[in-house]
């Protein structure tokens, strides 16, 4: 079967856009895990609930969409303090957050298909035409097809992958959860205080899964077991990203979506999603390789 | 007055007993040696003073507030800063990033550039500049423990606590580091100093506290402490400088 090279660039493309807002959902998890050692499967129940609390202001109190986040930032911000403030009371190992962030995942689910139903709820027919209704790529470049929902996407991610990156790299509270990130005891004793910016950083991590969860309530029809679509693609990219490593997340999380499209042209597209686990896969085999590859060169620089 | 003033302090790891009732004191300025042998819970009373670990019992006093609760990060901004017996830099800083990290946000907090700038100070005060921009894995042991001296140094302390910043160098780059201690007291700042090697510590210590078995077993000006029998009797029944 042949392709054109416009519909490969097409599939390419909305691979890219769709990856964007897994990029964004990852995120958090990336940030989550990285500097705070918590694998938070329960970032992903946020971005749902972040997505049917869209849904229920737009269509019970017809408010504007963007609007809907200045309630459901500011929550899921207080949300994520109070989960790392509990992680805290208990003096919690990772396993524990591990189990603890799984076990609210499992119950966000029922909760969501209790107050929402399990049913498919769909925010797109009652969105205006502007919304909705594709739009070619201005002359000079290919004639290809983009949904403003998908744009809308692109920017999110962009904007906050790029504060994410910048507030970690650049800033003196990114300088402070470097130093607790490698060794919080030192940290500390190096006077940051660590209680307080674990909390903004568990905060800030959840807040961005209201502006992912308002996205996907735009994007895509809603049920309660997304999370579980999700999760294959959210969590590998933040692996091969690079743990605590935002922008990483994003580039492979777009690169996973385009190969997950790519692979639908020519493959039956069910066995999509296994193509992520094989690039995992892949990854996880040649680590070991290229880490003797790393240590050869450095130590033949420093020899 | 004193800067430090330690009263009963009582510390249990489940059931064993690393310091019971230990009263210590330090003036502003001076340098207080502890000694004591392997086990007796030099290290352990350091942590308690610096808020690495909280006490079982007893009162620390600091500048003339209780600070026997007071987080680790309260004490440091407060003035107490802490060496680790084995250096623990952060891996992924390099050593500059290392020291700016305390001058960041230590007592006097500030921004980037400027806690760079006084990194590469105190750097150059013990002999590190040119390791400045390196990773710490390159360092050797000897400038490790000096990175250790920097970082609490950097943290601009009243009172700095150096937990055996030269064991394991050799003559020449023990005599560099006791002359850095020395230098820590002409700046104006305490140092509560522990030390294997007693005459080392004889040499530069206004006065010394001698632990045994986690209680207080003698303490007084260097001559005194090591010419007390018991001290004597404890470092293995030998004269001390055998
Ligand atoms: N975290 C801990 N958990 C359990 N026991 C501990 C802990 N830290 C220290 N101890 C015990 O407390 C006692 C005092 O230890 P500490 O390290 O303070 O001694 P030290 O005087 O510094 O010895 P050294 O000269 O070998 O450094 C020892 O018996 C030690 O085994
Ligand atoms: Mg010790």
């Amino acid at each position: 079967m042949s392709v054109s090279s416009l519909a490969l660039a097409q599939t390419l493309l909305n691979g890219a856009l769709l990856g964007c807002l897994f990029g964004s959902i990852a995120l958090g998890l990336s940030v989550k895990w990285g500097h705070l050692g918590v694998a938070d499967f329960f970032h992903l129940s946020l971005t749902l609930l972040g997505a049917y609390l869209t849904y229920s202001l737009v269509t019970e109190l017809l408010w504007d969409p963007f609007l809907t986040l200045a309630v459901t930032v500011p929550a899921f911000f207080v949300v994520g303090v109070g989960v790392q403030y509990l992680f805290h009371l208990i003096d919690a190992q990772p396993f524990t957050t591990l189990l603890i962030t799984f076990a609210l995942f499992i119950v966000t689910e029922s909760v969501v298909s209790m107050i929402w139903s399990p049913d498919l709820l769909n925010l797109r027919p009652l969105l205006a035409d502007g919304f909705t209704t594709s739009i070619r790529l201005p002359d000079p470049l290919p004639r290809l097809a983009v949904q403003p929902i998908d744009l809308v996407a692109l920017v999110c991610a962009a904007l906050m992958v790029g504060l994410a990156t910048y507030a970690l790299r650049s800033t003196r509270a990114g300088r402070a959860v470097q130093a607790m990130r490698q060794d919080a005891a030192i940290a500390e004793t190096l006077g940051v205080r660590v209680l307080p910016l674990t909390l903004a950083v568990s905060g800030l991590a959840a807040a961005t899964a209201a502006v992912a969860g308002m996205v996907v309530s735009l994007r895509m029809p809603l049920t309660p077991t997304l999370p579980l679509q999700w999760i294959g693609v959210v969590v590998v990219a933040t692996m091969l990203g690079g743990l605590g490593r935002p922008l990483g997340a994003l580039v492979a999380a777009v690169v996973l979506m385009m190969i997950q499209n790519a692979w639908s042209l020519w493959f039956p597209p069910q066995w999509a999603p296994a193509v992520t686990f094989g690039v995992l896969f892949l990854f996880l085999a040649l680590q070991p390789l290229t880490r003797l590859a790393r240590e050869r060169i450095t130590s033949g620089r420093t020899a | 007055m004193s800067l430090l003033r330690c009263r009963g302090v009582t510390k249990r790891f489940g059931g064993v007993k690393a310091l019971s009732e230990v009263d210590l004191e330090v003036a502003a300025g001076e340098i207080v040696g502890l000694v004591g042998p392997n086990g007796s819970g030099k290290t352990t009373l350091l942590s308690t003073i610096a808020g690495s670990l909280p006490v079982t019992a007893g009162t620390i006093e600091f500048d003339g507030r209780d600070i026997t609760r007071a987080s680790a990060h309260r004490r440091a901004h407060a003035g107490i800063a802490r060496t680790f017996q084995v250096p623990r830099p952060l891996g992924s800083f390099t050593v500059e990033e290392n020291v700016a990290t305390a001058s960041m946000f230590g007592r006097h907090a500030t921004g980037r550039a400027a806690a760079l700038d006084r990194a590469r100070d105190v750097l150059k005060a013990v002999g590190l500049a040119a390791h400045a921009g390196h990773a710490v894995d390159s360092l050797t042991l000897h400038e490790r423990k000096f990175l250790e001296i920097a970082r609490a140094v950097a943290l601009d302390p009243a009172l700095i606590l150096l937990d055996e910043v030269l064991g394991g160098l050799n003559p020449s780059e023990a005599a560099l580091g006791m002359e850095l201690i020395a230098s820590l007291r002409e700046r104006g700042m305490a140092v509560i100093y522990i030390e294997h090697n007693v005459r080392a510590v004889s040499t530069l210590a206004d006065r010394m506290y001698v632990l045994n078995q986690g209680q207080n077993l003698a303490d007084g000006t260097p001559a005194d402490v090591l010419n007390d029998p018991r001290v004597i009797e404890a470092y293995l029944g030998g004269p001390v400088d055998a």
